[in-house]
């Protein structure tokens, strides 16, 4: 009962055969490009679609999920999903992402409310991005979201998205919103040497999330409807707390979490910005190594003539606040996706290097 | 929401890749032109594949963000000459560097430049991260608009077997040609000018620097060890039959960087390396000093130096500076100073410090080849084979930093360094035995 599929763009021929295929009856059934092709439109995969202004998972068997903190996207909405192939389960891993099989997909949309303040507003989705595992590789590709919300391009190329929002705060916003290109996927998944999926860890997943019958510990769930194994209790497995939650950590936890969720996957000791001898995972136990009186390397332009990473005590004097308030292309980190200051973020981290004790005297 | 959104161009997208055909070596040819817009452009990168040359031609493009090769093995980015392929960045708004290719740990991937233009980006000209085979030929790299931007012109760091030849770059605000982390790595035949650094091989084993040219830079070269990396221990590097002229630019880095430390009017210092071998060279012009061997102590605090990690040397050794030809430097190390504040006002003021008091420089000119003096730890005259001959007129002096420090944390007022200068140059006038030369394969 299949319809034929429509191809748009005229790329990745080769790759269509083995792309979703639409039932009448509205459902479809994923599938995934296995010679490192991608679909030229979103519908092909048949994972997610926008119905009612939300992100809609398009099989039973694609599961939401929410890290705990969050990567800053210029304060975009983002909905998450993955699904794996049936039958198949992620293998736990207590420090390194999941195991994921082969045939594994992710998706992650990004849109905006015209006034973040007023959730009664519809949200404007501008991207979805995929990723997914064939042949022991990882994959990826951002497909851009026309304005009716009714096809998703796939933008190899990427694009910039300028526009206007009003931030939780009554800021008006003005992001120039990057669309990544492929490559720039590459760029930032790269935390542990070879590419792949970054948030998708035990530490990141150990919270709740509500699937529509109440909250339920997302590692929990993911062991319930048989997409992880191995996993413990999630009392004994490791967790990073919500960032943003002041209930949830200390001062401390939660700003080593946010510079992880944000920082770490460049700046771990295999990540692209491992040549920096900075290293923001939460794990990292050597105050050096996690900036503390250390000397930036190949800053330029971006050290502001602030003599450390981080100088306890002194966030004005300190080179990571100076990078996260800045939105100049020199200066801001995260290099590439930031254009709008998280200022929350930035107040956290400000906070902890502020009641941090020491000096650098 | 308010959107004035460039779209992504399919027509140009398709064009681009309706371009692509073979390159004649089995690799595919994706071409660029100047028509395309960023996205296109970046689309294009996207399709490359293992040994894909991109093909810019001839004219300037206007790129508005980063450009990311993907990773993929033997990328070749081509223009139609450093002249003719410009690609211009001055309104970049995204990403901080021009081209860019990155691997994460444990990958490594070949990638050549070669024939075209970068100017005014953010950052860096071209970074590569996690190379091995990494080609730069014939890449100019300036930053005529954005005067204190850039970090660095041409920059792979984490790579093994570097080739940078018959390269141009001007207006860096920290180095012109930077090799970083690396191993196995030859830069010859380049132009590097109005730098703030023409010329640095940093944390890097196995390099040889010849056959350039770096003039009116704030230092003309540097080799140096820095703590607190994943790779230290800096060893292994000849610079020889290089032109290192008039390097008296005011240094304008950022104050923070460690190059905001070098005094302007700088041929070349050496910090905290291991077999270094300078000959051959031309040192003429620069008006604070020839050359100077220094520790990590000159540069950093002691707890930087110390608590770094194991394998680092915060002093150097080894280093054997001969037969090179000084002429004119040394003439007034205040000269250079642009503004007094910047960092590297400071040591061109200590230099200068050692005209007066008891023991001034000789001839009244800094001598042309220096060693601070740390002794970190051991002891004699020369424990460290710091080794200089047959340099010409070329005086060499021991500054004895650390002495002048201790005098000087305990003084009020200014110590002059000329209370501790020597001029002894009979434990350091031997000879070591030569480096042998870095053989890179077959690109």
């Amino acid at each position: 009962m299949e319809r034929r599929r429509r191809i748009v763009g005229g790329i990745a021929v080769s790759g269509l055969l083995l792309l979703g295929a639409c039932g009448s009856d509205g459902t479809c059934t994923p599938r995934v490009p296995t010679d490192g092709t991608f679909p030229s439109t979103l519908a092909e995969w048949c994972q997610v679609e926008l119905s009612g202004g939300e992100v809609k998972a398009l099989a039973k068997d694609i599961v939401p999920f929410v890290p705990n903190t969050p990567l800053y996207s210029d304060g975009a909405i983002k909905r998450r999903t993955v699904r794996l192939p049936p039958g198949s389960a992620a293998t736990y891993d207590a420090a390194a992402a999941l195991g994921f099989p082969d045939g594994t997909v992710f998706t992650k949309s990004f849109g905006f409310r015209d006034d973040a303040r007023n959730g009664s507003l519809p949200i404007r989705w501008i991207e979805t991005r995929l990723e997914w595992r064939a042949a022991g590789n990882w994959h990826f590709m951002a497909y851009r979201w026309n304005d009716a919300g009714t096809e998703a391009a796939a933008a190899p190329g990427g694009d910039v998205v300028s526009f206007s929002y009003v931030d939780v705060d009554g800021v008006t916003q003005h992001p120039n919103y990057l669309v990544p290109s492929r490559p720039q996927c590459e760029q930032c998944h790269a935390e542990s040497g070879p590419v792949g999926p970054l948030s998708p860890k035990a530490r990141w997943l150990n919270g709740d999330l509500d699937y529509g019958s109440g909250p339920e510990n997302q590692l929990a769930h993911w062991t319930r409807v048989g997409i992880l194994s191995g996993s413990p209790d999630p009392a004994s497995a490791p967790r990073l707390p919500d960032a943003a939650d002041p209930a949830a950590g200390t001062v401390e936890e939660r700003a080593r979490a946010y510079l992880e969720a944000n920082c770490g996957f460049c700046h771990s000791p295999q990540g692209n910005a491992r040549v920096s001898g900075l290293f923001l995972q939460a794990s990292v136990s050597d105050p050096v190594q996690f900036g503390v009186c250390k000397h930036p390397v190949a800053a330029g332009p971006g050290a502001g003539g602030r003599l450390y990473d981080v100088v306890p005590g002194q966030p004005d004097a300190s080179i990571i606040p100076y990078r996260m308030e800045s939105t100049e292309p020199a200066v801001a980190m995260p290099q590439i996706g930031r254009s709008v200051v998280d200022a929350p973020g930035l107040e956290l981290v400000r906070q902890w290097i502020a009641e941090m004790p020491g000096s650098c005297d | 929401m308010k959107t004035s959104m460039r779209r992504l161009a399919w027509g140009l997208l398709l064009a681009g890749l309706a371009a692509c055909g073979d390159d004649g070596g089995g690799g595919k040819m994706v071409n660029v032109n100047p028509s395309m817009d960023q996205s296109a452009i970046a689309a294009a990168f996207s399709g490359a594949t293992a040994d894909s040359t991109i093909q810019f031609a001839a004219g300037t493009y206007h790129l508005t963000g980063s450009l990311n090769l993907p990773v993929a093995n033997n990328i070749m980015v081509k223009g139609a000459g450093m002249d003719q392929t410009i690609l211009d960045f001055a309104g970049q708004t995204t990403g901080a560097d021009g081209l860019v290719q990155t691997v994460g740990a444990g990958q490594t991937i070949q990638v050549t430049f070669q024939d075209l233009a970068i100017r005014d980006t953010a950052g860096d000209g071209i970074k590569v991260t996690g190379g091995n085979k990494v080609h730069a030929n014939r890449v100019k790299v300036s930053w005529p608009t954005r005067t204190t931007a850039g970090g660095y012109g041409i920059y792979p760091v984490q790579s093994k077997n570097v080739l940078i030849e018959n390269c141009v770059v001007s207006g860096a605000s920290d180095t012109g040609i930077y090799v970083g982390q690396s191993d196995g790595i030859v830069v010859k035949n380049n132009e590097v000018f109005e730098n703030v650094a023409g010329i640095e091989i940093e944390n890097s084993f196995n390099a040889d620097v010849h056959d350039n040219n770096s003039h009116d830079n704030t230092v003309g070269f540097l080799v140096f060890d820095l703590p607190n990396l994943q790779q230290v221990g800096g060893n292994h590097v000849r610079v020889f039959n290089n032109q290192f002229v008039n390097n008296n630019t005011a240094n304008f880095g950022d104050p923070a960087g460690t190059v905001a430390l070098v005094p302007a009017g700088t041929g070349g210092a050496v910090m905290a390396n291991q077999f270094v071998e300078v000959f051959g060279n031309t040192f003429s012009g620069n008006a604070t000093i020839g050359f100077s061997t220094i520790s990590c102590f000159v540069a950093f605090e002691q707890a930087t130096c110390l608590g770094a990690p194991t394998g680092y040397s915060p002093v150097p050794g080894n280093v054997h500076v001969h037969n090179n030809t000084f002429n004119n430097n040394g003439t007034d190390p205040t000269a250079g100073i642009g503004d007094p504040t910047h960092p590297s006002a400071q040591l061109a003021l200590l230099l200068a410090s050692g005209f007066q008091g008891d023991h001034p420089w000789l001839d009244n000119h800094v001598s042309d080849v220096s060693w601070d003096g740390v002794i970190a730890i051991g002891g004699g005259a020369n424990p460290y084979d710091i080794c200089a001959h047959d340099n010409g007129s070329g005086h060499f002096a021991n500054l004895h930093f650390q002495q002048w420090q201790a005098a000087q944390a305990g003084s009020p007022t200014p110590v002059p360094l000329g209370n501790f200068l020597t001029f002894d140059e009979s434990a350091f006038g031997c000879t070591l035995p030569a480096l042998p030369a870095v053989t890179l394969p077959a690109f």
